[in-house]
């Protein structure tokens, strides 16, 4: 293989990792962001405990 | 080119071939654990973490980089636990992975897969194209092999395998469904029940046995749980979309044929040895062919040993299926379906259930009309015993309308009850003081109070302090410092208000001597004086005031 198609092989598999790692890198960052923002009742469970149904 | 469904393995053989294939070669599943272990450990911290830790937030992308380095690591793995399984199909020694190729496929993987994790909620949410984007997703991981180094040749690949057998495919999505769904059902009572073993066995106390079936409904045990089952099916589907792309390569490759033919060549090649021996020997002189006699006359014997052999091992019962059945003629080949059959037999079954119960009727009517004669009854002959039937039919209706009412009346009365109980409890409250499961959530704050009022008044002065250590933590429930929950430990609560109201350090202390008073009492010998119940009760007012305080200025409660 001639050098220079050696380095674009390599240049195409670096882009392809480093594109991948960003995108997602973003999308569990926005999966925490979303953890983040529901209520911690909702997390521990205790929203469900209030007995909702028998208030008026 | 059209492609006749004809060679298209069934789903539910190719679900069995993956079991059996996993069951043949566990080696293989650790490649796929070195893969999905880490990152399934790494995703429960990061939900855990960014569930319930209030300072998560700051670190949240960190974490989140560490967490799509792990991806890529899984998806690696599982590109190396297909090929291992396409090698183990074609029979061929395991394949070897240099440090740029791992560089490669992981880049590759990571690309196509990443876009999983959008496209497959939105197939999902549309429903129709998800057999095929799954399909497809599966696929690449499958296929990324030597024949396919560059991206969109993957790409390609994978969306041809995708494309083929779709009623195949979405039967064998199906059939995944369905077992999942037992799985998961299976692990989360497994993860429910063995807390309470333990208690039961070992004596040991957990947090799911303290609150019970509400630990059920936090997002970290759900997440749990579906990790858990991931775990145990996925290789199974890859396994399976392993077989589908052998499958559908093979139409062209004929690699299918070449590894059922495989373990016959060595006796092909046995027999072609033993067939060129006599035609070479006819080809030769009178003389040499006397010379050879000894060697033929042993070959002979040995070929004899050979077929009685041949002949014995076939005979053995584990051989019994490939041989022809003689005696009795093959049945015709049913034309049909198994989904067609599955349904005739269970229509059958239906219609034979319906007969059994027309017979039933029929002699219930006969019986009717030899105990009530004609005479008796002018309405009801022999010939329209239907009448009977609708009497009964109508009794029946009658009956289930009198339940109906009788349970709706039962249901107001206990409601009547549950309301009266709620009203009476500011007069008798039904809270044992010496019980371990309550909680300080049970009872508001002044009730607490009163309670151990009346505690104190009666000389029970532990049970009093209790009331009042109850009574604070309700107060700090009510302004927000705390959360209560009931499996929460006393440590719980004051790390949880170490967090939260480090900068009212009074309160922290105070809460602190409270706790250390209350645990001497309860947990430890320690005896409970009249001074001990004055100091607590000073702690407890100067709580209330700095939290009132608090309120009335603005401050937040959980800062």
């Amino acid at each position: 293989m001639p050098a220079d198609r050696y380095w674009h092989q390599q240049l195409l598999v670096g882009m392809q990792g480093l594109s991948a790692f960003l995108f997602l890198w973003y999308l569990f960052f926005l999966l925490g962001q979303m953890l983040l923002a529901i209520p911690h009742s909702f997390h521990e469970g205790t929203i469900w405990q209030s007995e909702w149904w028998r208030k008026p | 080119m059209t492609v006749r469904n004809d060679f298209a393995p069934g789903a539910l053989a190719l679900s069995e071939q993956a079991v059996h294939l996993l069951r043949r070669n566990p080696a293989a599943l650790a490649d796929y654990y070195i893969g999905a272990l880490p990152f399934v450990l790494g995703m429960l911290f990061f939900w855990s973490d960014m569930s319930r830790n209030p300072d998560a937030g700051s670190y949240c992308a960190p974490t989140a980089a560490g967490l799509a380095a792990l991806f890529m690591w899984m998806k690696l793995w599982q590109a190396r636990f297909c090929r291992r399984l396409t090698g183990i199909l074609n029979d061929a020694p395991p394949e070897h992975w240099s440090k740029a190729r791992c560089w490669r496929t992981a880049a590759r993987q990571a690309l196509l897969q990443a876009t999983g994790l959008l496209v497959l909620p939105l197939a999902a949410l549309i429903m129709l194209p998800l057999g095929w984007v799954y399909a497809f997703y599966q696929n690449a991981a499958v296929l990324d092999g030597p024949a396919t180094r560059q991206l969109k040749g993957l790409y390609k690949a994978a969306w041809q395998q995708a494309a083929l057998w779709p009623g195949q495919n979405h039967l064998l999505l199906t059939i995944f469904s369905l077992f999942a769904t037992f799985v998961l059902a299976d692990i989360a009572m497994g993860l429910m029940l063995v807390p309470y073993l333990l208690k039961w066995l070992l004596g040991i106390e957990t947090a799911f046995t303290f609150s019970g079936m509400h630990a059920m409904t936090n997002t970290t045990f759900l997440a749990i749980v579906v990790a858990l089952t991931y775990l145990c099916i996925d290789p199974l589907i890859k396994a399976a979309y392993t077989l589908r792309c052998f499958s559908g390569l093979s139409r062209r490759t004929g690699d299918d044929l070449l590894a059922v033919l495989k373990p016959f060549l060595k006796v092909a090649v046995i027999a072609m040895v033993l067939w060129a021996g006599p035609v070479s020997a006819a080809q030769m002189s009178p003389a040499e062919r006397a010379a050879q006699v000894p060697a033929v006359s042993a070959q002979r014997d040995y070929s004899q040993r050979l077929d009685d052999t041949i002949q014995q091992v076939l005979q053995q019962r584990r051989f019994a299926w490939r041989l022809p059945r003689e005696k009795s003629p093959a049945p015709p080949p049913d034309e049909r379906s198994w989904l067609t059959r599955t349904l005739r037999w269970f229509s059958g079954i239906i219609t034979a259930f319906g007969n059994s119960v027309n017979r039933w009727i029929e002699s219930l009517a006969e019986w009717l009309g030899r105990r009530f004669p004609q005479e008796e009854d002018d309405r009801a002959t022999p010939t329209d015993w239907h009448v009977l039937i609708g009497f009964i039919f109508y009794g029946i209706g009658a009956g289930l309308v009198m339940l109906l009412l009788i349970t709706l009346r039962r249901w107001f009365r206990s409601r009547l009850s549950v309301q009266a109980k709620t009203g009476s409890t500011d007069t008798a409250p039904p809270i044992d003081i010496n019980d371990e499961e309550i909680s300080a959530e049970d009872l508001p704050r002044d009730r607490w109070l009163s309670m151990a009022q009346e505690l104190i008044a009666r000389g029970d002065l532990r049970q009093a302090l209790r009331a009042l250590y109850l009574s604070v933590l309700a107060q700090l429930g009510d302004s927000g410092r705390v959360r209560l929950a009931r499996f929460k430990s006393n440590r719980d609560y004051l790390n949880e208000l170490v967090r939260r109201v480090h900068a009212e350090p009074e309160l922290l202390t105070r809460f602190d001597r409270c706790m250390a008073a209350f645990e001497r009492a309860w947990y430890g010998m320690h005896p409970v004086t009249a001074k001990h119940i004055s100091d607590f009760k000073g702690d407890q007012a100067r709580i209330f005031f700095l939290v009132q305080h608090a309120a009335t200025v603005g401050e937040p409660g959980n800062g």
